[in-house]
């Protein structure tokens, strides 16, 4: 072997030899700053990372810190159709932001937050919002997020109109869903009862899932029993198998529009706007599209469009927090700069909450704050009914691999290449593989 | 070059070219003075194929996930996992069946082009040029406007239409119709280039082979068949490989038409791959990289011999 080649072995040897630590492992530079509600303002300028699809509510609360501290923020938006891979791919080279706009399910667990993520736990907010941290932002006892917007709640838009022409009841339950669509059938062919959104394929988890598995959740806290492993997705009885199942009885009954498989949700808010369509399930946070489809007039959407959240045995609307509103501090080892970021965390928690829910027109999350000053009313109180009347967490949030899937499957389901049971099948081994490899506790 | 001539015809007494007389080596000098000008290269290659090809070889066989800071070895786990769950199979049958479509597709279309337009002129340099305009879009761009012209109510079922009305097939909507027509945006997308590959070789034919083959009383589809087209082997040869290989790779198009959809009918290797980096399992996607690496070589290299075998007997 000649001098050349003996020097590219050796770049490859340590090259190999540092592959046994995490290039993405970064963080715990031991320089920690307390994250106790008493970090200070030492950076002129912090990094975001934040998705493009931000509501200008959230936005403006960057500005507003700007203001109040002259604080500079970099804002980097990652692309919006591959939000958690664009951030997963820069986070794996070692890169970090000053804060991290993220989500708080399961996948931020992908972060290795124990590693890279200032605990919070100990932050003042934390006691103000205990019924979403135990269940969201948390990690293994630990909060590592501050969530500040109203949770997402998933359920059915529907056209008030439509309903009150045909003498429709508000549904309770999938199976009111089926009565629903059975007399749009008979009275209102022109009508699609159901719309549904298989291009974008995300929305066809809702239905069947999100909304379906909402009784489960709520009566025995379903999704914990598969962590625990005290049941399976395809376990006899499943209520996960029945769900998809309901779902393709509405299928196979004529109850979604002809071109379920390849329609965007784009299109479902036009048709539910206009009143081609009676339903579409979808999450709260695209209230505003609605809005912006009937003129940008929140009376109008108040007149027409309604929020419904039936499930398998009665009305259970399912819950995550927004991306947009839920921060996180990465250990850079800054400490000006990490300072700076739980600085920041304090205020948006505290002094700058009350704007944030007044600009934002919906109901708060941390206790002590007020409601916005313009009130709430029409569709945005049915949310905020729907959130305090009965509620389940998700049921996929927490399921690493098989809630990155899904989607997939039940656009198989839609195209006919899937049935419940082998959604039901695969979801169970795609959820075991990931769990072990991730190693969540008791799956090692 | 100069060198070499003047050295052989001095040793077969033949006349001198003229020129300076040849410089001798100077003492300690080596052949290897060029070793500088190619370390860039080398350093180039190096470091973005060689090494990411090592490291993904040996990443293949870890569990490294964004869950934990610790990469550990674990065999042929992630390859295990993958099968039990069906995941590597179906993708390597929808690749394979991607890329033999495209790679059908884009030959034949491609070869019937180049007859068309194989005489330079006005014309066809105007279609040439057009037909190429694809190759320069970006390829995402492509999958988004295939994707709208392939909607139920776009513009290609609008067309069928007027033939018979009220035709609205989602041709992304369903699996088998989903695969063709994906693979064939891929066709449309690259197609310019391997129609010029063609040009050029049935450019490269002698004519007087066609013109012999005439008065041997050959008429078009037998001089085409048992002239051109065995005189176009190396087109096709690089023509064949390069499509076939390229669909093995297939990502961005499809991710931006069906993103492996409906359910997992147009899932390639790439995208599955694509999906386990999102879910933070980095092993798992080395994983695939790896098999398509392998699935490359295992197809490629006794496609390439076959072709070039057959190139030897045309």
């Amino acid at each position: 072997m000649n001098r050349s080649m003996r020097i590219v072995a050796i770049v490859a040897a340590l090259a190999v030899g540092s592959a046994c630590s995490n290039p993405g492992a970064g963080g715990d530079s031991g320089t920690e700053v307390s994250a106790d509600g008493t970090a200070e303002v030492q950076a002129d300028r912090l990094t975001v990372w934040v998705n493009p699809a931000d509501p200008d509510a959230v936005m403006n609360v960057y500005d507003r810190f700007t203001e109040e501290t002259g604080v500079e923020f970099e804002i980097i938006e990652m692309p919006s159709d591959a939000f958690e891979s664009g951030v997963q791919t820069r986070w794996a080279s070692g890169e970090r932001p000053d804060i991290l706009e993220y989500h708080a399910t399961s996948l931020f667990w992908a972060l290795n937050p124990e590693q890279n993520l200032y605990d919070l736990s100990e932050m003042p907010f934390v006691e103000r919002e205990r019924d979403i941290l135990d269940f969201a932002g948390s990690f293994d006892g630990k909060v590592y997020a501050a969530i500040t917007d109203t949770p997402s709640l998933f359920g059915i838009f529907y056209n008030r109109n439509v309903f009150a022409q045909y003498g429709l009841e508000v549904p309770q339950t999938l199976d009111d869903l089926a009565s629903i669509c059975a007399t749009l059938q008979a009275e209102a062919p022109g009508v699609t009862p159901i719309f549904e959104s298989g291009g974008s394929a995300w929305p066809t988890q809702i239905l069947s899932g999100l909304m379906a598995m909402g009784s489960a959740q709520q009566a025995d806290g379903w999704s914990q029993q598969v962590l625990e492993q005290e049941t399976t997705f395809d376990a006899p009885d499943s209520p996960f198998t029945a769900g998809i199942a309901a779902y393709r009885g509405l299928h196979d009954s004529g109850c979604f529009n002809s071109d379920a498989t390849t329609a965007v949700f784009e299109d479902s808010i036009v048709a539910v706007s206009e009143g081609t369509a009676a339903m579409v399930a979808l999450p709260s946070g695209l209230l505003d599209m609605f809005t912006a489809q009937l003129g940008g007039d929140v009376a109008v959407t108040n007149e027409t469009i309604g929020f419904a959240y039936p499930s398998a045995d009665g009305a259970v609307s399912a819950w995550a927090p927004n991306v947009a509103g839920t921060w996180y501090v990465p250990k850079t080892g800054d400490a000006e700069r990490e300072s700076t970021a739980l600085a920041f965390i304090q205020w948006v928690t505290g002094d700058g909450y009350q704007d944030f829910v007044d600009e934002s027109g919906t109901f708060p999350v941390l206790e002590g704050a007020e409601p916005p000053a313009s009130g709430i009313t029409g569709v945005r109180e049915e949310l905020q009914r729907a959130f305090e009347d009965s509620t389940a967490y998700a049921f996929n949030s927490d399921l690493i691999g098989f809630n990155s899937e899904f989607a997939n499957y039940m656009t198989g389901l839609l195209s006919g290449s899937e049935t419940p049971e082998s959604i039901a099948e695969r979801s169970q081994t795609a959820f075991e593989q990931a769990a072990r490899a991730a190693g969540l506790p008791g799956w090692d | 070059m100069a060198h070499d001539t003047r050295v052989a015809a001095a040793r077969d007494g033949s006349p001198v070219p003229p020129g300076p007389p040849p410089s001798k080596p100077a003492r300690g000098r080596t052949d290897l003075w060029w070793w500088p000008f190619a370390v860039p290269a080398l350093v180039l290659t190096v470091a973005f194929f060689l090494l990411p090809f090592a490291l993904n070889g040996y990443f293949a066989f870890t569990r490294w996930t964004g869950f934990s800071s610790v990469i550990a070895f674990n065999g042929v786990e992630n390859f295990t996992n993958l099968v039990e769950s069906g995941v590597l199979l179906r993708a390597i049958r929808v690749t394979v069946t991607y890329a033999v479509i495209a790679m059908v597709m884009q030959n034949v279309i491609s070869l019937s082009l180049a007859l068309l337009m194989q005489r330079t002129g006005r014309v066809n340099s105007f279609f040439r040029a057009l037909y190429f305009l694809p190759v320069l879009i970006s390829p995402l761009a492509a999958g988004y406007i295939w994707s709208a012209i392939l909607e139920p109510g776009g513009p290609l079922n609008g067309a069928i239409g007027v033939f018979s009305s009220g035709f609205d097939y989602a041709w992304l909507g369903h699996g088998t119709s989903a695969l063709v027509s994906v693979a064939f945006i891929d066709v449309w997308k690259w197609s310019g280039i391997v129609t010029l590959v063609y040009i050029a070789g049935l450019n490269a034919i002698p004519h007087s082979l066609v013109e012999a083959a005439r008065i041997d009383g050959a008429n078009a589809w037998k001089t085409f068949w048992w002239v051109k087209f065995r005189l176009l082997a190396p087109a096709l040869t690089f023509s064949v490989v390069v499509s076939f290989l390229g669909a093995l790779n297939a990502f961005d198009i499809v991710q931006a038409t069906t993103r492996g959809g409906p359910g997992d009918a147009t899932s390639v290797l790439n995208i599955a791959l694509y999906r386990q980096y999102a879910g933070g399992f980095f092993g798992t996607a080395s994983s695939i990289s790896l098999v398509i690496t392998i699935l490359v070589i295992v197809l490629g290299v006794p496609l390439i011999a076959f072709l070039r075998r057959r190139e030897v007997e045309a």
